[in-house]
């Protein structure tokens, strides 16, 4: 256990002289063991709590905790089980979806959940008026699109209805395998109408019925404080149907966008869980203390972005050259640590069971073969060029070992350019680079979340590929598709087109990084890194004192 | 005296409007929207965001609304945390900068001052070096260093106190020490200085030459002069730690101002980076004024060409 002594030294007097009592006080996590409080990390300051206009993970966590969709996961297997709805039907066809919601659904303020809240949310969630960037997540519902995109404008022709309190009744434009994956997103999550409605319209943006005094919602928890900069606290919902089985009191959310300082809190015993671990304390750890990381899979890519209207980035060769001639094995070893795993593909290996093809591999002398057919032998003549990365010391050493790679493989010269954030991504967006990172994580657990983003004109595919096969494939044919495995072979196809082709560099598979301490129990590593806090409990461990040689 | 305080206020005026306009055309010459993600959106959410925002008015027609707004105490609503308005979050973020501002000015002026008129009486001798070596560091040693050696020193290896938060008393103490240590050691600089000018003056010599102690001539009549830049530097400094404390309030999970200021650039904030920076700028103009005003209170001979203007 923990103790801390508060001892007077020398510069208290200055200003705190009632502060410095003696006696021992236990460390954050051992009292919030002790309470059912859980002290968690959880990156940045929440932009709101607004489910239908958030975006970002650390959003993610807390909505969790505030709301329940009609479907939740299992956090083990990440199989949707049921959540408000406590059954549902599945037409033969699979374009027809009947949700039974329970009866003792309940918001915070006792009144009941019913199909209508969802049907309102959802109207309010495709509104063009709200902006929600997130609404793509309901365009699998027939017509949702065209209401999104004001070509229709009476939603009651869009799939959702509310055919009486309790059934509610989805409708798809195609059999969409993972609707019910979408519907545990908390763009797809209701809200409760008459609260919005009493801090604004329904699209208002600009509105406060998300602040502690306002907030109604409908999941295991609800929300006790929201201190800007400082911590978010939910506490366990009296109303919640399944309020037997949530075991913490309280969840206290901090913001802890250093990660250097978050890591200290962690050492110092003042959050059970972090966002991430820094990189350069990995080592530390794996040798003192291997028990504190949790290090799994992550449903994500790390990848390069190669503008295929420049040249000499055109020529098919020169790309491939460039993707053969990455030492895969040696990035994610040394640079990375291990703590990620080679790619070869957009799609992480795995997903849901799709296995994406593997049409290359690291192969320096085939790559400058290919290089000196496109008419740079010895990487003579090729025009220098930019690596461009958003300024991250992590994306920068990764930039650094492919500038020398592609330097003692190929002979050729490359440059980094390093941008702020929001720069970067204009510089993306207007196609300004030759080469540029990129990282995507899937919205959820279906190879559609990787490859319908590579489509021609897609909003992220900033490649300038385009292949009117691959288009087919991912928009119509792997949609239509009832069987799983015929799915996925179109998925396949389209997916081996696309690394023919070669628009993207994959670097390797994400894995997601937390410092946890073994008190937390219920919290299993997934590739969604998707946390149920119904689970989650806490075994109080008195003896457990955190080596002080970290 | 009031002629001058008016005078220095009216001045005032068309630097803020100045700052204002500036900064609301630089951001938005900045590349890169309050709206832009990793993930594409649609036109219409684009469109939609912009409407929400009244981004899709023309620019010369935003700046009149926003003066016009400003003008009402209105700094409207912020562009990154919806449903927060920017004078919330400034008017949640101050009072925490504030006491951890006033704290590290305390700690600066009593170190600093202790430091400097100890080093200044005996100049030249180790008296001197000691203190005046340390303020160098003191100088040098930027608060994202210093901050982390304190934190493994007094929260880690010897356990005394907690590392973040500003929760509870014991918790401010590290930050206001780790910003103030550099406030103290312009000041420890300035007050030596201060004081080894007045040390010469004759009015000194006299007050020696009646046969004054030596310590009512120190402490009553040198430092009242020689701390006299040390004063002038206080407003501005008191500002400084205001805007600049960004880097200790991360270090330490203070929720204050400085961390809006900074992540409001990062965010494209337009309307948050505005406020921030014209509310700053007003506390830079209204505690340079003080600052004056209390160098001219401590020193006579501006007092008198007050009076004679």
């Amino acid at each position: 256990m923990k103790t801390k002594r508060h001892h007077c030294f020398s510069f208290c007097f200055i200003f705190l002289l009632t502060a410095c009592g003696g006696g021992d006080n236990l460390s954050r996590v051992d009292s919030g063991n002790q309470e059912g409080v859980l002290h968690f990390g959880n990156g940045t300051e929440p932009q709101g709590l607004d489910p239908h206009i958030v975006t970002g993970v650390p959003e993610h966590h807390i909505i969790n905790a505030l709301f329940e969709g009609l479907v939740s996961k299992d956090p083990y297997t990440l199989e949707p089980i049921p959540g408000v709805a406590e059954s549902w039907e599945i037409s033969e066809d699979g374009r027809t979806y009947t949700f039974n919601l329970r009866r003792d659904a309940l918001w915070s303020n006792g009144d009941p959940v019913t199909a209508e809240h969802f049907r309102w949310s959802w109207q309010r969630v495709l509104s063009p008026e709200l902006g929600s960037q997130y609404n793509y997540m309901l365009y699998p519902v027939l017509n949702a699109e065209a209401y999104a995109n004001g070509e229709l404008t009476d939603f009651s022709q869009v799939g959702a209805k509310a055919l009486d309190a309790h059934t509610f009744q989805v409708e798809l434009e195609n059999p969409t395998p993972y609707l019910l994956q979408l519907l545990d997103h908390y763009s797809t999550f209701a809200v409760h109408p008459e609260t919005v409605l009493a801090h604004g319209s329904m699209t208002d943006r600009i509105t406060q019925w998300t602040r502690v005094e306002n907030m109604v919602s409908n999941g295991p928890f609800k929300l006790s404080e929201w201190a800007i900069n400082s911590q978010i606290r939910v506490e366990k919902s009296e109303t919640y149907w399944d309020r037997e089985a949530v075991q913490l009191n309280a969840i206290v959310y901090y913001p802890t966008e250093n990660t250097v300082t978050e890591e200290r809190m962690f050492r110092d015993e003042e959050i059970h869980f972090t966002n991430v671990i820094p990189m350069d304390k990995i080592s530390t750890y794996r040798n003192i203390a291997p028990d504190l990381l949790q290090i799994a899979p992550y449903l994500g890519t790390y990848y390069y972005l190669i503008n295929t209207d420049k040249e000499p980035f055109n020529d098919l060769r020169v790309r491939k050259a460039l993707a053969m001639s990455v030492d895969r094995d040696l990035l994610t070893e040394t640079v990375m640590r291990g703590t990620v795993t080679p790619a070869y593909a957009l799609t992480p290996p795995g997903t849901l069971g799709y296995q994406p093809p593997q049409t290359f591999s690291y192969d320096p002398e085939e790559a400058k073969r290919l290089l000196a057919e496109a008419g740079y032998p010895n990487g003579e003549g090729f025009p220098s060029f930019e690596i461009l990365y958003n300024t991250l010391d992590e994306h920068r050493r990764i930039a650094v070992a492919i500038q020398e790679m592609w330097r003692q493989n190929l002979g050729i010269n490359v440059e980094l350019l390093n941008q702020e954030w929001r720069v970067y991504l204009d510089s993306q967006d207007n196609m300004n680079y030759d080469v540029s990172r990129r990282g995507w994580i899937g919205d959820y657990v279906d190879p559609n979340s990787f490859l319908d983003m590579m489509i021609t004109g897609g909003g992220n595919n900033k490649t300038g590929f385009s292949d009117p096969r691959y288009d087919d494939l991912v928009l119509n044919v792997a949609p239509s598709k009832l069987d799983e495995s015929e799915r996925f072979e179109a998925y396949y196809e389209a997916e081996t087109i696309l690394m023919e082709d070669m628009p993207i560099i994959p670097l390797y598979t994400y894995q997601s990084r937390h410092f946890r301490h073994p008190s937390l129990k219920g919290l299993p590593p997934n590739i969604l890194d998707y946390y149920n806090w119904k689970y989650v409990y806490l075994e109080p461990m008195p003896e457990f004192d955190i080596p002080d040689e970290l | 005296m009031w002629r001058f305080i008016l005078f220095r206020s009216l001045q005032a005026v068309p630097v803020i409007l100045a700052v204002i306009t500036v900064t609301f055309f630089l951001v938005r010459a900045a590349p890169g929207g309050p709206f832009d993600s990793e993930k594409a959106v649609s036109e219409q959410v684009q469109r939609a965001l912009e409407a929400q925002y009244q981004l899709d008015l023309p620019a010369y027609q935003q700046y009149f609304n926003y003066l016009g707004d400003l003008a009402q105490g209105n700094l409207g609503p912020s562009f990154y945390y919806p449903g927060q308005s920017v004078n919330e979050l400034i008017f949640q973020g101050l009072p925490v900068t504030a006491e951890l501002g006033l704290y590290a000015l305390i700690i600066a002026v009593f170190i600093g001052v202790l430091a400097g008129v100890i080093a200044s009486l005996k100049p030249n001798t180790i008296q001197d070096y000691i203190p005046m070596s340390l303020a160098m560091i003191g100088i040098c040693m930027p608060s994202f260093l210093l901050g982390p050696t304190l934190v493994l020193i007094f929260g880690i290896w010897l356990d005394w106190l907690p590392i973040s938060g500003w929760n509870s008393a014991e918790s401010k103490i590290l930050p206001s020490i780790t910003l103030g240590a550099m406030y103290a050691a312009y000041i420890a600089r300035l007050s030596r200085a201060g004081m080894l000018e007045v040390m010469s003056q004759d009015y000194l010599r006299t007050a020696r030459a009646k046969g004054l102690p030596e310590h009512i001539v120190i402490l009553k009549h040198a430092l009242r002069g020689g701390l006299i830049p040390v004063a002038a530097f206080l407003g501005p400094a008191f500002a400084g730690l205001l805007a600049g404390s960004f880097v200790v309030e991360t270090v330490f999970q203070v929720p204050g101002l400085g961390r809006f200021y900074v992540q409001a650039a990062f965010n494209r904030d337009y309307t948050m980076i505005l406020g921030t920076t014209v509310f700053l700028a007003s506390l830079i103009v209204v505690f340079n004024l003080l600052s004056d005003v209390l160098a001219a209170w401590m020193n006579p001979r501006l007092r008198f060409q007050f009076r004679k203007s």
